[in-house]
């Protein structure tokens, strides 16, 4: 009787570890270490713990590595490693992880909530602009990625009340600094570019400047609505 | 030292083997499209591999030579042309350890590929139309010193790298190492000269329609005719192909149960790199190429091997490929030979030059 806590605390530590993560090749320069598919806070707390390891350790070959919401993508040279790491990364990605989460940074940062596309995402919402602007300020943020381009933070996850489906067609022309929401997302355009989602707000913080991202993925993200 | 792009062409940029170790902060890796043609014309004019050359789509290009110098022309899309000094038709004859006098007839001659070649000061060459290929490179003795922005100088706009402004201007060029100095010294006079040896057996077949790949994480989720059609159609590249992807037309690609056209169908994005083939939603395949973002939510049905990766950069719109299946260890073999052959090639020239 005795022995059943027992075998369930080993039972528990090895798929707490093990669950879920799988190891795939993206190129023969490249491989992308998996945890279960979905967008939450615990598994990527994983990926930034096995980004930080091998950063902070890298083995001969590697070049970068590119962490995204439930997969971390190692980048390295076969003809300089000369031995294939899969079997390295999946011990770094398995091996028991004590040190708990990784504490992001807390941000706060200022929106004007005049975006272009307010009027019709409150529509398409069912919701006045106030409580939009209200809902989208209310929450914190997570940060879980950069992608699309330079600096662009990927942030969830938004309430039901503020999902939408990406637009059908893009706008042409989004300008740097705009606020915007997709789906469970909200994130920050650095650069003028064409984009999908719905642009609620501007910002005049600098989101990439002088090869630094002003966003890394596992900080914390308040908004505040300010006038112009 | 300098270099004036009298006339652009099409597009041309200045481009590296690419910026390494800020994918995370989503700055795409860029580089030049053809990497390997990149890297070959360097050590040919005594650089090492990864020096910034100037990289042009198809014809058009006008460069003008500030100074004596020596350049190397790799890849394929447009036959250069010596337009200015004049030569003597016919004259082959050289020095014996420099290369030869380029021939031809009238006032303008056609450069080769893959040799080094000595221009004189106010030579003037220009990129003519070629039938075949897509990319051309043209690298100098000591490589082109634009500012270095992350680590690399190729061109990338939103983070001003790379000279934005190509065209009219006057590119500065870093000084030659020990190696070119050693080959000059036998070319050096007031004629362009060719020299004899040179790199002809690593000259892209990019005449091949068949490119190799490997299986995309997502190739299970393909369904059966979608497979058999990736791997036995041949597909147009589109117009719509550019430094970010090759779009190929003929879609009909199809994830099983059809969710790829449903609404909402979206995968949460992971990272995806040059050569990752993406099925967007009109299930026609995009394949990624240097200027692509570093993460994508769209499946992948396969990812082109990197050795194969040139055939592909020298595709133009209208030209067909077809795609076929090897290992990822046969991909990593391919890889790992090229790289031998680089290094051979450095070496023998390291070797042949040596002070």
């Amino acid at each position: 009787m005795q022995q059943r806590p027992v075998v369930a605390v080993f039972l528990f530590a090895y798929l707490e570890g093990m669950e879920g993560v799988r190891i795939y090749r993206l190129s023969e320069r490249a491989i992308t270490i998996s945890w279960e598919s979905k967008i939450d806070r615990d598994i990527h707390a994983l990926v930034l713990e096995t980004d930080r390891r091998l950063c902070t350790k890298p083995f001969a070959g590697w070049i970068e590595n590119v962490p995204a919401y439930h997969t971390l993508t190692v980048y390295y040279d076969p003809f300089i490693a000369g031995f294939d790491p899969s079997e390295l990364l999946e011990e770094v990605a398995t091996r028991h992880h004590e040190s708990g989460r990784l504490e992001g940074r807390h941000l706060r940062i200022p929106v004007v909530y005049n975006g272009p596309d307010l009027a019709i995402a409150a529509e398409k919402l069912r919701i006045n602009i106030e409580n939009l602007i209200s809902l989208h300020s209310s929450g914190v943020y997570h940060v879980y990625m950069l992608g699309f381009m330079p600096g662009f933070p990927y942030m969830g996850t938004l309430v039901d009340e503020l999902v939408l489906p990406r637009k059908d067609v893009p706008a042409p022309k989004v300008p740097a600094g705009s606020v915007a929401i997709a789906g469970h997302q909200t994130g920050i355009y650095p650069f003028e570019s064409p984009g999908g989602w719905y642009v609620i707000g501007h910002t005049s913080i600098p989101l990439f400047s002088a090869g630094k991202a002003y966003f890394e993925p596992g900080d914390e993200v308040e908004f505040y609505s300010i006038t112009e | 030292m300098s270099v004036t792009i009298v006339k652009t062409g099409i597009y041309c940029s200045v481009q590296d083997q690419g910026r390494r170790g800020y994918q995370r902060y989503g700055v795409p890796v860029s580089g030049a499209m053809d990497k390997h043609a990149a890297a070959v014309a360097n050590l040919l004019c005594g650089n090492t591999y990864d020096l910034a050359v100037l990289e042009f789509v198809l014809h058009g290009a006008s460069i003008q030579f500030d100074d004596d110098t020596l350049i190397a022309f790799a890849g394929s899309g447009a036959i250069p042309v010596v337009i200015s000094p004049s030569l003597q038709p016919g004259s082959l004859q050289g020095p014996a350890l420099g290369g030869s006098l380029v021939g031809g007839t009238g006032n303008t001659t056609a450069l080769p590929v893959h040799k080094c070649i000595f221009v004189p000061k106010n030579t003037i060459v220009e990129l003519q139309y070629s039938d075949k290929g897509c990319m051309m490179y043209m690298a100098i003795a000591g490589g082109i010193d634009v500012p270095m922005v992350m680590g690399s100088r190729s061109m990338y706009a939103p983070v001003g790298a790379g000279g934005k402004q190509v065209a009219g201007g006057r590119l500065q060029v870093a000084e030659m190492t020990e190696v070119s100095r050693n080959i000059i010294k036998n070319m050096v006079g007031d004629k362009v000269v060719v020299s004899t040896w040179g790199a002809i057996e690593l000259i892209e077949e990019v005449e091949t329609d068949c490119v190799r790949v490997m299986r995309g994480h997502e190739w299970e989720q393909f369904n059966r005719v979608s497979q058999n059609k990736w791997l036995n159609d041949r597909f147009t590249i589109s117009n719509a192909s550019d430094r970010m992807g090759v779009k190929l037309e003929g879609g009909g690609l199809q994830v099983a149960g059809g969710r790829l056209q449903a609404a909402g169908y979206e995968m949460i994005s992971t990272a995806v790199t040059m050569g990752t083939v993406q099925v967007i939603p009109d299930g026609s395949p995009l394949i990624l190429m240097a200027d692509a973002q570093t993460t994508g939510g769209y499946p992948r049905i396969a990812q082109v091997i990197d050795a194969d990766l040139p055939i592909l950069a020298q595709k133009r719109p209208g030209d067909k490929i077809r795609f076929r299946e090897v290992s990822p260890l046969v991909a990593e073999e391919l890889y790992v030979n090229r790289q031998e052959e680089l290094i051979r090639l450095k070496r023998n020239i390291r070797t042949k030059f040596s002070i």
